[in-house]
C-alpha cells in the first residue's frame, strides 16, 4: 500500500496510527464539506451480479464495491505503487491539480449510493436521524479508539480533527430532501453480468424500469424528476473470455444506437491469478446505521490491485466523459429556459410585462403542492417547477465547483422563497456557503462582519423557526459555517464568530454527552487559532510544543534569550519590583488561556464518559498555560483532581 | 452570586472571595470552574489594556499606552469584558496591572454598581499595597481586608 496521506486514510485516520503525527491538511475543512456536498451516483441493484460478487470478493452487492472507490476519485490511494500506472498518466495518490479547492475540477469527488428504489423508500425528509443515534455511534467508535489511544501518550491533533470530522459527516444526511437537490442522484449506473449471460433485451427491460420508476413506485416524490439522471449501462464481464469481450463490445453498440444510452465495461469477473491484492478501507459517506454495523462487524474486503486500478478508471471515465458533460448540458439548458426569462427586465418589470403575450412560454411560477398525507404547512415545490429547476441549477453549479454563479441563483431564490421558511432556510444556508467556498481568499474582515455574518444569522434564524423539526439540520448548518469561518485566513476575526456559533449548539442542549464534549473541543480549537495577524510567528508561545507557558507568557526559548540580555548587563543595578513582561508582542493578541480552559471543560466531560484517554490528551494540552499557577496545585481545584485521576 | 478575585501580574490569584446567600449559591460544577473562567478572561483584559489608536500604531515610540483614547477619563473599569454559558464577567484594571475580576452567576453586570464596588476594593488594595510587610504578587491573607470586602459585597451585592 502507498504510504500517501490522503484524504480517505485522514477520514479513517483511526485505522491508521502511524500518520498520527502528521499535520492537519490544508483546506481539510472545506474538503470535506465539498465532500458531503458532491454528485451523487446511485448504483443500481442486480441481484444476479449481487449474488456472483458475493460468491467472488464477499461483497454484499455492487453498489456496495462502488462505495469503496468514492469521495476524492482522483487521490487513488487504494492503488500500490507497485502497479502499473501509465494508463493515469500520473502517480497513484500524485495530485495532478492544484491542491486548492477553488481551482480543482469539480469531478475530484463524487458519492455512490445504493438504488433510486432503496433511496426512495425511506422516508424523503432527514428526520431519521436522532441525536441519540449520533451520540451511540460516537460512544462505539471511540471505544474502538481507546485501546489505539492507549499506547499514544502524545496527543494528536490530528485525531481529534479527524474525530470531529467524522462526527460531522455522520451528522450530513445523504437522504434525498425535497428542499434542495444535493443528495438526488445525477447518475444512475446500471449493471449487468455479461459472464451470466445477461444481453441487450435484460438491459432494456431494465432501462425501461428505471425510466418508469415514478409510475410504478407508490411513493415516489414529486420533487425528483427521471429524466434529470443520466443512465449509464455498467457491463461486467471476465477478461479472458474471448466471447465475452465481444459480446461487451457489441452490447456498447447496441445500447448506445437503439437505447441511447451509453455504457462502460468493467472486468470485474476476471480471476486475476498470482496478482497483488488490495485490502479496501472502510468508505466515507455512508448511512449512520450502516456505520453502526460496520463497526460490530469489521469485514476486510480483499480484491486484486489490478481491479482496484481498472474500478478508478472506469469510475474517472464515467464521471469525466459522461456525469459532467451531462451536468453541463442540464445546467446551459436551465440557464437557457428559467434562468435568463428570469433574469430577463420584461420579466421583472410591471411596465414591460403588459406587452408581453401571457401565452409566451416563459416558465411561469409554480405554486407549491401540498403533498396529501401532511401537514398544511408542508409543502413541496414539484420537480418541474421553475423554482426547484433554478434550486437544482445553484447546486449542480456548485457541484461544479462554480460557487459564483450559485451564490447569484441562491440569492435570487431567496426572494422567491421569502413565504416558505422549509425553503428559505436551506437557501440561506447555501447562499452562505457557496460565498465562503468561492470568496475564501479575496474575503476581508469588513466583508464578514457586514455580509457573511447577517447571512448566516437569517440562515440560522430560519432554521429555528422551524426547531422541532430541523434541529439536527441547524446543528449541521451551524457546524458547516464554523468550520469554513475556521478555514478562513484571517481568524482573528473569523474564530470569535465561529465560537459564537458553537456556543448555540451548546446552548441548544440538543446533542448528547460525546457530541457536546467534541463541541466542546471545536471551541476550543477555535480558541488556540484565533491569533492577532500582526503578532509575529517569533514571539508566539506555541501550546501545542508542550513549552509551558509561564505566568507573563513567555516560552522556554524566549527566556533563553532573556537571559542571555541579562548576562550583558550583568553590572547594572536591577529593580526587582519592576514588573518583566517579555511577550508584550502577543499580549492580549492571542486566546490560549482560553483554549486551555475549553481543554479543561473537554477533559472533565470526557471523564464524565469514561473516556479517560480523551480526557488525558485534554489535559495535556492544557497543562502549558496551568502548570506554572499555583491554580494547578490546588488539591481542590478541577485541573489537579483531573490530573491525579488520570494519571 | 457572585465570585470575586484579584488577579496579580503573574496571573495568579492573590485574592479570592465567593458572595452567595443558601439560596443563591454556584452549582458545584461552576463553582469548581470559577478560577479558570476567571483566568481565561485575562485574554480579553489583556487585548483591552493594550487597545491602541491606529493612528499611533504608525509611529512605534508613541505606541498606545493603557488604552490611550479614554485618558481623558477614568479608564480602570472595563466593565462586562466576558461571558461564559449564563455566567458575565467584569473586570477592572489598576495602574500596577492587578486585574479585578468578578463572575457574576446571574449573568447580569449592573455597570453602576460594580463600578462602586471594584473602586472601593482598590482603596482597600491599595491600603494594603502600602503596608511596608506586604509585596506586590503575594496572596492577601488579611482577616480585615477580607471582611471589609465582603461587608462591601453585601452593601452592594445584597
Amino acid at each position: 500500500m502507498t504510504s500517501q496521506f490522503s484524504y480517505e486514510k485522514y477520514m479513517n485516520l483511526i485505522q491508521y496510527p502511524e500518520h498520527w503525527s502528521n499535520p492537519i491538511p490544508h483546506e481539510i475543512s472545506k474538503k470535506v464539506i465539498y465532500n458531503t456536498l458532491s454528485p451523487c451516483i446511485c448504483v443500481q441493484s442486480n441481484p444476479e451480479l449481487d449474488d456472483h460478487l458475493k460468491d467472488l470478493y464477499n461483497i454484499d452487492s455492487v453498489s456496495m464495491l462502488f462505495r469503496y472507490f468514492g469521495d476524492y476519485i482522483q487521490d487513488r490511494d487504494q492503488v500500490p505503487l507497485s502497479s502499473d500506472t501509465k494508463d493515469t498518466g500520473a502517480l497513484p495518490g500524485t495530485r495532478h491539480r492544484s491542491d486548492s479547492l477553488s481551482q480543482r475540477q469539480a469531478s475530484e469527488c463524487v458519492r455512490f449510493t445504493r438504488s433510486l428504489e432503496n433511496l426512495v423508500s425511506i422516508d424523503s425528509e432527514d428526520q431519521i436521524l436522532q441525536p441519540s443515534d449520533i451520540d451511540s455511534f460516537l460512544s462505539q467508535y471511540l471505544q474502538n479508539l481507546e485501546p489505539i489511544m492507549d499506547g499514544n501518550g502524545t496527543p494528536s491533533k490530528l485525531l481529534k480533527h479527524s474525530i470531529y470530522h467524522r462526527f460531522f459527516i455522520t451528522l450530513s444526511s445523504i437522504n434525498l430532501s425535497r428542499y434542495h437537490s444535493f443528495h438526488h442522484p445525477v447518475v444512475a449506473l446500471i449493471p449487468i453480468d455479461i459472464t451470466k449471460n445477461q444481453g441487450y433485451e435484460y438491459a432494456r427491460e431494465l432501462l425501461i424500469n428505471f425510466k418508469n420508476l415514478n409510475n410504478t413506485l407508490d411513493n415516489f416524490p414529486e420533487f425528483i424528476n427521471i429524466n434529470d439522471i443520466l443512465p449509464v449501462f455498467v457491463l461486467c464481464y471476465d477478461e479472458n473470455s474471448r466471447e465475452q469481450w465481444e459480446s461487451v463490445q457489441s452490447l456498447t453498440k447496441s445500447l448506445k444506437k437503439q437505447l441511447f444510452v451509453e455504457s462502460v465495461s468493467i472486468s470485474l469477473f476476471t480471476s486475476y491469478e498470482n496478482q497483488q491484492l488490495t485490502t479496501l478501507h472502510s468508505p466515507i459517506i455512508v448511512s449512520l446505521h450502516e456505520q453502526i454495523f460496520n463497526m460490530s462487524y469489521p469485514t476486510s474486503i480483499n480484491i486484486p490491485s489490478k481491479l482496484v486500478t481498472h474500478l478508478y478508471d472506469t469510475i474517472s471515465s464515467v464521471v469525466e466523459e459522461l456525469m459532467i458533460p451531462f451536468m453541463n448540458r442540464k445546467l446551459v439548458f436551465w440557464d437557457e429556459t428559467v434562468l435568463q426569462p428570469r433574469k430577463s427586465i420584461f420579466q421583472s418589470n410591471k411596465f414591460f410585462r403588459r406587452f408581453i403575450s401571457p401565452k409566451s412560454n416563459h416558465p411561469a411560477s409554480h405554486k407549491p403542492i401540498h403533498p396529501e398525507d401532511s401537514k398544511q404547512s408542508d409543502i413541496m415545490f414539484p420537480a418541474s417547477s421553475p423554482e426547484f429547476l433554478l434550486r437544482k441549477l445553484a447546486d449542480w453549479s456548485f457541484m461544479l465547483s462554480d460557487f459564483k454563479k450559485a451564490y447569484s441563483i441562491y440569492d435570487l431564490l431567496t426572494k422567491d422563497f421569502e413565504s416558505y421558511p422549509q425553503y428559505l432556510a436551506p437557501c440561506l444556508e447555501y447562499k452562505s456557503v457557496s460565498l465562503l467556498m468561492g470568496a475564501q481568499n479575496i474575503i476581508t474582515a469588513k466583508t464578514i462582519k457586514t455580509e457573511v455574518d447577517p447571512l448566516m444569522n437569517k440562515a440560522i434564524e430560519q432554521y429555528r423557526k422551524q426547531e422541532d423539526k430541523n434541529s439536527l439540520r441547524l446543528i449541521h448548518c451551524i457546524l458547516t459555517f464554523s468550520d469554513l469561518l475556521l478555514s478562513l485566513s484571517d481568524t482573528w476575526v473569523s474564530s470569535p464568530l465561529a465560537v459564537n456559533y458553537l456556543t448555540l449548539i451548546q446552548e441548544s442542549n440538543i446533542l448528547g454527552p460525546y457530541a457536546s464534549v467534541i463541541i466542546w473541543e471545536r471551541i476550543a480549537y477555535a480558541y488556540e487559532i484565533c491569533i492577532d495577524p500582526r503578532v509575529n510567528d517569533h514571539f508566539l508561545p506555541k501550546p501545542e510544543d508542550g513549552e509551558l507557558i509561564d505566568n507573563t507568557g513567555c516560552t522556554a526559548s524566549s527566556k533563553d534569550e532573556k537571559n542571555l540580555h541579562e548576562n550583558d548587563v550583568d553590572n547594572e543595578w536591577k529593580n526587582e519590583n519592576k514588573l518583566i513582561r517579555n511577550n508584550m508582542r502577543s499580549e492580549g493578541l492571542t486566546r490560549f488561556r482560553k483554549y486551555s480552559l475549553y481543554q479543561l471543560v473537554a477533559a472533565k466531560k470526557w471523564t464524565e464518559v469514561h473516556k479517560n484517554n480523551q480526557a488525558k490528551w485534554c489535559i495535556h494540552q492544557a497543562s502549558p498555560a496551568y502548570k506554572k499557577l499555583d491554580l494547578s496545585k490546588r488539591p481542590d481545584g478541577l485541573f489537579h483532581k483531573l490530573t491525579i485521576e488520570l494519571s | 452570586m457572585f465570585y470575586f478575585t484579584i488577579i496579580g501580574t503573574d496571573d495568579n490569584p492573590i485574592y479570592e472571595a465567593e458572595f452567595s446567600t443558601p439560596k443563591h449559591t454556584f452549582q458545584p460544577e461552576i463553582k469548581e470552574l470559577n478560577p479558570y473562567i476567571v483566568h481565561s478572561t485575562l485574554d480579553i483584559m489583556e487585548y483591552l489594556q493594550w487597545q491602541r489608536q491606529p493612528h499611533l500604531e504608525l509611529n512605534a515610540n508613541s505606541g498606545g499606552f493603557l488604552r490611550s483614547r479614554h485618558n481623558s477619563q477614568e479608564n480602570s473599569y472595563l466593565g462586562k469584558v466576558d461571558s461564559f454559558y449564563g455566567l458575565a464577567v467584569s473586570g477592572f484594571l489598576t495602574y500596577g496591572n492587578m486585574k479585578f475580576i468578578m463572575v457574576h452567576g446571574n449573568g447580569i453586570v449592573d455597570d453602576t454598581i460594580t463600578r462602586s464596588f471594584f473602586y472601593e476594593v482598590y482603596e482597600l488594595y491599595l491600603k494594603t499595597l502600602m503596608n511596608p510587610f506586604y509585596k506586590v504578587n503575594d496572596p492577601i491573607s488579611s482577616p480585615a481586608f477580607d471582611s471589609k470586602v465582603r461587608v462591601l459585597s453585601k452593601r452592594l451585592f445584597p
